[in-house]
């Protein structure tokens, strides 16, 4: 049998109904369609479908887009496809809002006025070139005195390479997650940890969200909840704030988050007392048990006891579930690395990891998935990877040079927890001697920029990723262009049919977007460059040289197997190269951390899952979480004289900020919590929260004259308004709390700076 | 113990525009019944409030399906809609029937007053009774079918309809008979017998729509939870101030003392007064009641 | 548990939602609005989550809901022009050339699932995305939903899983003292998320 679309998806029906569909449909008399194939809910129209790969986070799931005519209607999951099978979450169905989003920029703009006035001038792809040109190749001469800082928001296909250009460049990953990402790969060697929950007995939890934010968050959230029903699977919480997960929990133990590391050491502790660790983790990780206990003699569990304010029953019951439920895993995530000393808290609580033998390679433990693509080489890249803290906090500045600087689907200005650092430095003329920002929207940061390139969004652009099942298989996963049909690209390229042209579809959102990788290799052949990834012209052409180079995908077909298919899966390695872990292990603060004043508060930040710094511009996701009022528990709130719904001041050394007060029992008394990713001054008009008209292509309808005649009687009156498409313009888009945290400095680790937030809280 | 984290809104039903609907066609049914009472049933003290109290009663049916038509979504789709696809079950599909004839029965009786035929007019105001009686009663039977809600689903509402559109339609012919006796007469004389009449009638009707409210508050109170917490909130609530002292003490208790009391009944300018109160009273009494039983939340 | 008063040959959809699986992420929510195109400010089906409990032990419940088809539906029953009607397989539509936008059924409902769309100026609500399930399609919150909390069928088919989940498990629906018959049942669902109830809210309330 010739395996072509159809094919495959009649044998995904065949096989998927017994996974997904349990019931019998008794439809008889209505023709069942091939399982990925729908059609319009009114009209009845054929739906077409297209596989590509979800970008959203590190899981790359597979979707299916379903476009009729030119526009794309509906994301769905991709049934049978080895990821989540066909299970997204509500980021994957939202970011179709980026598609078709009318505050999108369309052409190349240019500065006309001064920096952040907003006034722009529209030019061509050729002229942008033009004028980028002479600046990047100053930035890629040895010792320029403008060297090129690249903003990466996220990794594309070509984003090492194109960084390779630059001898001397700085890369500085915008992301909030970019200084645990910096602590799996020094510490665990490499980018994502993927942990085996199906089989695991026991989940300790530190402040760590997998069932609402997380690398992987459908497997996971699967793994967990499936694990937990099945497998008898005891998860626990420590943290300072009773996330989704916490509040999924056995048991939480509230945990001023400055305390995390000592708690875990107070754990390790006790079980390397009782002998309850695994000698083999011990020994691969380099550490001796004897030295362990003289290192963390400090943090004796009747100190941690005294300042953590957790029993020492609590501590002994956790140690004992790590070692007596084996296999168990200690999970934590950025919040861990929020506080000063988190840096060192992560190695206690991976040390724990290590003692409960999470790292000895047996089932339900831990393993770390480079994200490389088989076959290929780790790319070298000469850039020094900083995080955005610690590039702000020493302002950009080498002995008073300027930079070039590229920001690619960043906006370290909003997400970049440096206070007001990151304002000043792209505002200011003299540390920037050119800013170029390829991203999709005028955002907070790519207002500054002299340059803006429009930025195709994850629906337009390609890219290949390999993620590593739980199997120990590979599955590659494809992303592809869907807004438009492939092949008419293809078509239109060729001069000869230019007169095709005509019939090219008007898509008008997508206009002259281009994706980054396209935007490196035209630059890349611009400044000379014939080697490598460069010799292409296309992105997909590029991707098709790569692709033969994988191992086992020939055979199947190649690319266009991919772009039928959407993913491969690939046979597991023989043998699964162990991963070190390289722990330094400090012996924590026990004492030296200061009790808070009476209105002191720890601040956690923590992010909703459905909105970043890509998706705030999603009108459905925005509905969902579109305030974020700063949580305070009740106790607190009283002694200080503050109501729930009462606006207050946060300040800290750095600056304040005026916040809603929601008083919640699910923050320990020394915390307030509050979300990010809000109160956007840039970035369209759903993350502005501001009202958009009745005719807007957003909504997608015209409000009828009677309907406008007679809504001021019937809707009107009420708050929200369903007339207005924006109901919650009125209460804001909340607040951002950046002005209120400020970049320290980690000695430990060069490069690496984290956020100490303490905040004092006042009524008014 | 606890507080929503996530949760929706949810659009109100039906709004101002439907207790304005409810109050023209109470004022309508009102001043009808005063209207038959001379020419339908020979109480020939009300004689002089017969005419006035068609015209008024007409007129106001006029108007009421408006706002009523304003409320719906498609209004002339659902004037042909409610004929051709009639559901039998359903209460608003007799409310369409009711608002077509009322308004055509109280035309032909009223040109029969007029022409002074009094068989006829006695025939069609008997008519007339039962159908002003039902298409007042109907919207208050509409809101005890909407059985979602606990302060809208009981048996008294059409009587509490009933009856707050008779004390309303009284109050509205005190001021009328009134304005038009003063200002439309050469002897500039008021009907003064037939004023101090229809204000004893007004207490005594003001008495029992106040023993309904009283009997209706009291079950909902020992009631089940929900009738509970919106008895609370109409009580001691939000809307406290609205129905408590706008609607019950302005509108009807104090009204009631008035017209009870010999003393103060005999001053016109506090009669007047009265009745205006009561007819304030009673709008504030359809919003009222129209918001607070959608109030509570559901889910 | 349910009346047969529907019974018929063909089958009868309902839902039986595992809140044991629910992690509160709100697809469902999500994708039903792209399947439908709803409009801002409206829901067809929404996770209802609430916090409960007292520092430090505090648990978050959650209660997705969606229009519960009811086998006795008392929109139906109300609706004047016959807009809404319940199709063989028991799914409760509004018949969009019908609906004149009344909103007696809103008024009636006891679940607050059905809005009148402001564009259209009619009635909307959840209909199981009949679309899909014609096409032999799960709804678009059953297909969305991560941990399969949702789970659709038959329930005339003894075979299938809500009718065991349905006959074997403790399941519970909502407001069943309305006479409705609902028929989406819930495993798990705390009466707590019933209780906790929004602030009122009035008309005048800015």
């Amino acid at each position: 049998m010739k395996l072509d679309r159809r094919n495959f998806l009649k044998l995904g029906a065949a096989g998927a109904p017994a996974l997904i569909f349990p019931d019998r449909l008794r439809l008889a008399e209505v023709q069942r369609k091939p399982w990925n194939e729908q059609s319009a809910k009114v009209t009845r129209k054929h739906r077409n479908p297209r596989p590509t790969a979800c970008t959203m986070c590190d899981n790359h799931c597979g979707l299916m887009s379903y476009r009729e005519g030119d526009r794309v209607v509906m994301l769905l999951g991709q049934t049978g496809h080895p990821v989540a099978n066909g299970k997204l979450c509500a980021r994957a169905y939202g970011q179709l809002d980026r598609l078709y989003d009318p505050d999108r920029v369309l052409t190349p703009i240019m500065r006309d006025g001064d920096r952040g006035h907003g006034k722009w001038k529209k030019i061509s792809w050729e002229a942008a070139y033009d004028l980028l040109r002479p600046r990047l190749e100053a930035a890629a001469a040895k010792d320029s005195n403008a060297p090129l800082a690249f903003f990466a928001g996220r990794d594309e296909l070509l984003t090492e390479p194109f960084i390779g250009l630059f001898p001397g460049a700085a890369r500085i990953d915008c992301h909030r997650s970019a200084v645990r990402r910096r602590f799996y790969r020094q510490v665990l060697g490499g980018e994502t940890l993927r942990r085996d929950f199906r089989h695991c007995r026991f989940v300790l939890n530190f402040a760590a969200d997998p069932l609402r934010t997380g690398d992987a968050f459908v497997t996971e959230v699967q793994a967990l909840n499936e694990s937990m029903r099945d497998n008898a699977m005891h998860l626990e919480t420590v943290a300072g704030r009773l996330s989704q997960t916490g509040g999924r929990s056995r048991c939480w133990y509230p945990v001023e988050p400055r305390y995390y590391g000592d708690v875990a050491r107070a754990i390790a502790n006790i079980m390397l007392a009782e002998g309850w660790y695994s000698r083999k983790g011990l020994k691969d990780a380099g550490l001796a048990a004897g030295s362990l206990i003289s290192t963390l003699a400090a943090c004796d569990s009747a100190t941690v006891v005294r300042t953590a304010g957790i029993t020492e029953q609590q501590l002994r019951h956790l140690a004992r579930q790590l070692w007596h439920r084996r296999p168990a895993v200690v999970i934590y995530d950025d919040e861990v690395f929020q506080t000063a000393g988190g840096w060192d808290d992560a190695m206690a609580i991976e040390l724990l990891n290590v003692l409960a033998g999470a790292h000895d390679g047996g089932p339900g433990g831990i393993t770390v998935d480079s994200g490389r693509l088989p076959g290929t080489a780790p790319a070298v890249s000469a850039a020094t990877a900083v995080t955005p803290e610690w590039f702000f906090a020493g302002q950009g500045g080498r002995g008073g040079s300027t930079w070039t600087v590229m920001t690619c689907m960043a906006n370290p200005v909003f997400d970049a927890f440096a206070g007001t650092a990151p304002e000043i430095f792209f505002r200011h003329r003299q540390r920037v001697d050119f800013h170029v920002a390829i991203d999709t929207h005028i955002t907070e940061t790519s207002r500054y920029a002299d340059l803006v390139l429009p930025a195709a969004t994850e629906l337009e652009s390609w890219g290949l990723f390999s993620r590593r099942l739980e199997d120990g298989s590979t599955c590659l996963a494809l992303r592809q262009p869907v807004a438009r049909p492939t092949d008419e690209i293809l078509l239109l390229r060729k001069a000869k049919i230019k007169k095709l042209q005509l019939f090219e579809p008007s898509l008008a959102p997508v206009a002259e977007s281009r994706e980054f990788n396209q935007v490196a290799l035209d630059l890349g052949r611009r400044l000379g460059r014939i080697d490598g990834p460069f010799v292409h012209e296309y992105v997909d052409e590029y991707l098709r040289s790569l692709v033969i180079t994988i191992p086992g995908i020939a055979a199947l077909g190649g690319l266009e197997y991919l772009k039928r298919n959407g993913f491969c899966r690939l046979p597991a390695a023989t043998e699964v190269k162990r991963h070190a872990v390289g722990l330094q292990l400090t012996g924590g603060r026990a004492t030296g951390i200061k009790p808070l004043d009476s209105d002191d508060f720890v601040l956690i930040p923590f992010a909703w899952h459905v909105l970043d710094s890509q998706t705030a511009n999603c009108r459905y996701l925005a509905e969902l979480r579109h305030d974020n009022p700063v949580m305070i528990h009740p106790r607190r709130a009283r002694r200080l004289g503050i109501a729930d719904g009462d606006t207050v001041q946060l300040i800290t050394t750095n600056g304040s900020v005026k916040a809603r007060v929601w008083l919640t029992e699910t923050l320990h008394p020394g915390c307030a919590a509050m979300a990010v990713g809000h109160g956007h001054e840039c970035g369209g008009r759903v993350a502005e929260a501001q009202p958009i008209a009745e005719h807007d292509p957003m909504t997608r309808e015209l409000v009828s004259r009677k309907m406008f005649l007679f809504q001021p009687f019937t809707f009107r009156l009420r708050s929200w308004d369903p007339c207005e498409p924006l109901w919650w313009h009125r209460q804001g888009n909340g607040t951002h709390p950046n002005p209120l945290v400020t970049g320290r400095k980690l000695p430990q680790v060069p490069g690496v700076h984290v956020i100490e937030p303490l905040v004092r809280i006042r009524k008014g | 113990m606890g507080q929503i984290v996530y949760d929706v809104h949810y659009q109100t039903t039906l709004a101002f525009l439907i207790s304005f609907y409810f109050y023209c066609t109470g004022l309508s049914a009102g001043s009808f019944m005063i209207s038959t009472l001379s020419y339908g049933f020979g109480f020939e003290q009300f004689k002089p409030a017969g005419k006035i109290g068609v015209v008024a009663a007409v007129l106001l049916l006029l108007l009421a399906p408006q706002f009523l038509l304003m409320q719906v979504g498609w209004p002339i789709k659902s004037v042909w809609n409610h004929f051709v696809y009639l559901n039998p079950v359903s209460s608003m599909t007799y409310g369409a029937f009711l608002l077509c004839l009322y308004p055509l029965n109280s035309i032909v009786y009223g040109i029969f007053m007029f022409q002074g035929n009094k068989k006829w007019t006695k025939f069609f105001g008997t008519i007339g009774i039962p159908l002003a009686l039902s298409v007042h009663g109907y919207t208050g039977w509409i809101l005890a079918l909407g059985v979602a809600r606990d302060y809208w689903n009981t048996a008294l509402m059409p009587t509490v309809f009933l009856f707050s559109a008779m004390v309303s339609g009284i109050s509205m012919m005190i001021l009328l008979i009134m304005i038009r006796d003063y200002f439309f007469t050469a002897s500039r004389e008021i009907n003064l017998p037939l004023i101090r009449t229809l204000a004893k009638i007004l207490g005594w009707l003001l008495a029992v729509d106040l023993f309904l409210v009283f009997s209706d508050y009291t079950v909902l109170l020992y009631s089940k939870l929900e009738a509970q917490e919106v008895a609370h909130f109409m009580l001691f609530g939000r809307m406290s101030f609205l129905f408590v002292v706008m609607e019950n003490l302005v509108g009807k208790v104090i009204p009631m003392i008035i017209v009870l009391t010999p003393r103060l009944r005999e001053n016109n300018t506090i009669l007047v007064l009265a009745a205006i109160m009561n007819m304030i009273g009673i709008l504030i009494m359809r919003v009222v009641t129209v918001y607070g039983g959608q109030a509570i939340p559901l889910m | 548990m349910s009346t047969t008063k529907h019974q018929t040959d063909g089958p009868r959809w309902g839902m039986v939602i595992d809140i044991d699986r629910c992690i509160g992420c709100h697809t469902c929510e999500i994708a039903c609005k792209y399947q439908n195109d709803v409009p801002l400010g409206l829901w067809r089906t929404w996770v209802k989550e609430i916090e409960k409990g007292r520092y430090p032990h505090v648990v978050r419940a959650f209660r997705p809901t969606l229009c519960n088809h009811c086998a006795d539906p008392v929109c139906v029953k109300v609706c004047p022009v016959k807009a809404s009607y319940q199709r063989e397989d028991g799914i409760v539509m509004v018949d969009p050339h019908r609906c004149v936008g009344c909103r007696y059924c809103m008024a009636a409902c006891p679940y607050e699932v059905r809005y009148v769309h402001p564009q259209k100026g009619m009635v909307d609500k959840c209909d199981f995305c009949y679309h899909r399930i014609e096409e032999g399609l799960l709804p678009a919150c059953v297909e969305a939903c991560p941990t399969g909390a949702r789970i659709f069928g038959d329930l005339n088919d003894p075979e299938s899983e809500v009718t065991r989940l349905r006959e074997t498990r403790s399941v519970q629906a909502l407001k069943v003292d309305m006479g409705t018959d609902p028929q989406v049942y819930y495993i798990g669902l705390d009466q707590a998320t019933m209780e906790i109830k929004r602030e009122v809210e009035l008309v005048w309330d800015k």
